[in-house]
């Protein structure tokens, strides 16, 4: 009898799991859903006999609010809900409230980096030219010019093959750091151009608030009841058609007058409104 | 102007479309298709308990001609959970697809992608949706944008362009008689 190929499921780490155990060892929930919605996942359970978890899967209400963490309950695996944005602010408020109790600081709190992963993400957005730096280190790259470095709780600021003429000309300012470390940096240590005072510093651009007009920018793709019929390079497919009619729709705007607006002011122009005032018949 | 007469303005300009639509519709019309009161397939991407006033225009007077099998097994689509949706829609996929012009899919997203113009709630959700149908009713990208700008010409936005594709011309031709001189001969 011919044998059977078993083929494996790779999972977002790289591993090809073969078994279940190696398969909860690297689980991965996007993969899964991936391979749930083009077959794989059935047929790679099903050449392993665990028809039982084919059964649960398939029971599954998939427009569940619960869906995700009923399939992790499935293999076993605890399902982590993805933070929301007050979590994620109310995280970083806390981590800021470790190191001052500064209320000035809550107005910033979108601009300070708790890491030097977070400083680079906040050097990723063009229009900030001042970061906040809360921690023990940072190193600053010199690629990103006319920034200025505040530090919160005075944290060591690393940088390397700089001079202080190179920072001038890139109009790189610190406020309340500690230089150290590199050669280059401990000699420039004093000759750090002079900091401009707490107030003069510029402040962070602050997000747009539109109070009048709608938001008409659109947001991230969104997974459909519809998604899960399509196969993987389809719904990849819908996700680019997505990002090209997003550029497209705002720029559509319905205004019940567009059709007669140069009419309405041509018949204005012609001053035939009110005209029969004077008219004999009218006016008597 | 009233809200009162901004509706039946608006209400004219749909069922204007909609007259023009069924004109090529109708040619392919026998017994297995019906008009519809109102336009079901809609309610695959929208939830229409949540569709503004205008929106609910669109849906109320685009009466989609589609089969009558469909039609009656879906007739309260709008009411419907998501799990009979997913039926309804693969249901619908089918039959469109065997619609070798494609007359009906680009009908049924030019009608979403209406609603979208006048109606941004949930936005991102419903235009996801209107791309994974795209996708599974086998209706190209470049199509898709012709139906953008068949939107754009019906609300005369300037930046509209002449449409290209012959088969969404062929589909939308006496409607573009009409609003493509509209724009481009102001």
């Amino acid at each position: 009898m011919a044998r059977k190929i078993r083929f494996p499921l790779e999972m977002s780490d790289g591993a090809k799991v073969r078994d279940i155990e190696e398969l909860k060892n690297h689980f991965s929930l996007e993969s899964m859903l991936g391979y749930l919605a083009n077959g794989k996942l059935i047929t790679w359970l099903k050449d392993r006999y665990h028809d039982d978890i084919v059964q649960q899967i398939l029971a599954l209400d998939n427009t569940s609010p619960d869906y995700r963490r009923d399939f992790c309950g499935i293999f076993g695996i605890e399902y982590m809900e993805e933070e929301n944005e007050a979590e994620k602010y109310a995280k970083r408020l806390a981590l800021l409230k470790e190191y001052t109790d500064n209320d000035e600081y809550l107005d910033v709190i979108d601009f300070i980096a708790f890491s030097q992963e977070e400083l680079y993400d906040l050097l990723d957005e063009e229009d900030i030219d001042t970061v906040y730096l809360c921690g023990t280190s940072f190193s600053i790259p010199l690629g990103r010019e006319n920034m200025t470095y505040i530090g919160i709780n005075q944290p060591t600021v690393v940088i390397h093959n700089a001079t202080a003429d190179s920072l001038n000309e890139k109009h790189i300012f610190f406020e309340n750091v500690a230089m150290q470390n590199d050669t280059l940096s401990q000699n420039i240590r004093n000759e750090i151009p002079s900091l401009p005072q707490k107030e003069n510093i510029s402040t962070p651009p602050q997000k747009e608030i539109i109070t009048e007009d709608k938001d008409t920018s659109y947001g991230e793709y969104c997974q459909s009841y519809v998604g899960i019929m399509l196969p993987v390079q389809e719904r990849i497919n819908a996700q680019k058609l997505y990002e090209s009619l997003s550029l497209q729709m705002p720029n559509i705007h319905y205004h019940i007058d567009d059709d007669i607006r140069d009419l309405r002011e041509s018949i204005r122009e012609s001053g035939i409104i009110g005209m029969a005032k004077n008219f004999p018949a009218i006016s008597s | 102007m009233s809200n009162d007469m901004r509706m039946i303005k608006f209400e004219t300009l749909i069922k204007d479309l909609e007259e023009k639509l069924r004109h090529r519709l109708f040619k392919k019309t026998n017994s297995f298709f019906r008009f519809n009161k109102k336009n079901l397939a809609l309610a695959l991407i929208y939830d229409i308990s949540e569709m503004n006033d205008f929106a609910k225009v669109i849906y109320e007077n685009t009466g989609y001609l589609f089969a009558q099998e469909w039609t009656e097994k879906y007739s309260a689509l709008g009411e419907e959970n998501n799990r009979v949706k997913m039926n309804a829609g693969k249901e619908f996929v089918r039959i469109a697809r065997n619609d070798t012009d494609q007359r009906y899919a680009h009908k049924f997203l030019f009608w979403a992608l209406m609603v979208l113009a006048v109606d941004d709630k949930n936005k991102e959700e419903y235009l996801s949706l209107i791309c994974d149908y795209a996708r599974m009713l086998n209706v190209s990208d470049s199509e898709v944008m012709e139906l953008v700008n068949i939107v754009k010409l019906v609300f005369q936005d300037n930046s509209a362009k002449k449409v290209s594709n012959a088969n969404v011309r062929s589909t939308f031709d006496e409607l573009l008689k009409k609003y493509e001189p509209a724009v481009f001969h102001r």
